[in-house]
């Protein structure tokens, strides 16, 4: 299982701005629209 | 569907529009493709812009993008004291506040006249590369999967820059060059309907407060915080909450849009080109770190990456050395600018509100001739050059 799988984000809180994606340093987020998805780099 | 292109441009924003507008101008077979179902929304941006910047880029101003003209601005410090300039001091420093859901369509609009096919809804989620060589981008196109060829790939993603890190060109920033931001469209509001207000201090900790006139009683109204300054989550919201009730021109104002944002506040990407790849606007970092603003830089790079493409097309080279052109001529024209206001900002955000009192109340003194920074740096080596002897070199 990888830290992918149980990455949770606040629906309500999220503005879908980007801020998380830009700033990660494994390049492990992609924003599509208002999603947030998670590929197999995130491992924090 | 058309599937090769000599240029495939990541990111409808108006660094991307105007790089393809100016190589489509030249002839390249342009592809620009934009993962949001609307071109200019949502927004993420405070709106103002430099008629200086709109002029550099050769962009015509069009009533129809326009919020509202601004007559001057104004810097206020933690205790109150201000310095303002109005349009007869502040020249062509002073500017607009845009539309940006408009004025991001007009730049599209111009770029699909100049010959760009455009792809709505479309996300690149991957390069395709041969060797270190750039090739094409893959991803999805209204849910559907996607994959197009072109000789070069334009990252103009923004802040969110994962073109240039897919494609190994480091983008990544410190938390002490990102700035958080939260802003509300706000109306009814007792504000100066021309008058742009920047508030420093500890209301924004290492970063600014910012009231831009929306026309009539709105405005967006907003804030940044230095990342490296956040301690709480959602804090950022509550430090413009916080602003808004104490100040008696906004307390009674309404919300009509909350948006937050990244900016980042760093100096310029080491490399913005490698093979078959090149990145323009916040994707290459060249927002500017004092003010935060992007919109000019990211259209004066988008010009010189679109006429630089447009050669390479004609040539068939988009190899590194011939794309250093881009690197070079953009260089020219922001990075001095670019690294001194880093500069600046690195020893702003350790000065404590007595001493942005100081600094303010200084420069109020001061006969000024325009709100730009090498102006107000200028006027601060005369009477404070202990602040100043960092970057001195570059006033």
């Amino acid at each position: 299982m990888s830290a992918a799988d149980w990455m949770i984000v606040n629906v309500d809180k999220c503005f879908h701005c980007g801020a998380c994606v830009g700033s990660c340093p494994q390049n492990a987020i992609y924003l599509a629209e208002v999603v947030l998805e998670f590929n197999e780099k995130c491992n924090k | 569907m058309k599937t090769d292109y000599d240029i495939i441009v990541v990111g409808a924003g108006p660094a991307g529009s105007m790089t393809a507008c100016h190589a489509a101008k030249k002839g390249a077979r342009v592809l620009m493709i934009e993962k949001r179902q609307e071109i200019g929304a949502s927004l993420r941006c405070a709106e103002g812009i430099s008629r200086e910047g709109l002029a550099k880029s050769k962009i015509v101003v069009d009533r129809s993008w326009v919020s509202a003209e601004i007559a001057g601005a104004k810097l206020v410090s933690p205790c109150g004291n201000y310095l303002r300039l109005d349009e007869r001091n502040a020249g062509n420093e002073v500017g607009l506040v845009l539309n940006r859901h408009l004025f991001d369509k007009a730049l599209a609009a111009d770029a699909a006249r100049a010959g760009t096919e455009i792809q709505l809804k479309t996300s690149a989620t991957g390069l395709i590369k041969e060797g270190r060589v750039v090739r094409g981008v893959v991803g999805t196109s209204y849910g559907e999967p996607f994959k197009a060829t072109a000789k070069c790939v334009v990252g103009a993603d923004g802040y969110e820059s994962q073109v240039g890190r897919w494609g190994g060109l480091d983008t990544t920033l410190k938390t002490n060059d990102i700035t958080t931001c939260f802003q509300y469209r706000m109306t009814n509001l007792k504000v100066e309907p021309n008058f742009c207000e920047f508030l420093l201090g500890s209301v924004a900790p290492g970063g600014y407060a910012w009231i831009f006139p929306k026309g009539g009683d709105t405005a967006n109204v907003g804030l940044g915080v230095l990342g490296s300054k956040l301690k709480k989550k959602g804090e950022v919201k509550a430090y413009l909450d916080k602003f808004i009730k104490n100040d008696e021109r906004l307390k009674h104002g309404q919300p009509l849009e909350a948006l937050a944002a990244a900016v980042s506040v760093s100096p310029p990407v080491e490399k913005s080109v490698s093979d078959g790849l090149l990145l323009v606007g916040d994707a290459a970092r060249v927002i500017d770190p004092i003010t935060g603003g992007g919109i000019a830089n990211g259209c004066i790079q988008g010009v010189i990456a679109g006429q630089v493409l447009g050669e390479c097309s004609q040539a068939g080279d988009f190899s590194d050395a011939a794309l250093q052109r881009y690197e070079k001529l953009w260089r020219d024209e922001l990075e001095n600018k670019l690294y001194r206001n880093w500069m600046v900002k690195e020893k702003l955000i350790t000065l404590p509100d007595k001493t942005l009192d100081d600094v303010v109340k200084v420069l109020s003194e001061s006969d000024l001739k325009s709100m730009s920074v090498y102006s107000l740096l200028a006027a601060l080596k005369e009477k404070l050059p202990d602040l100043v002897k960092e970057f001195e070199q570059f006033i």
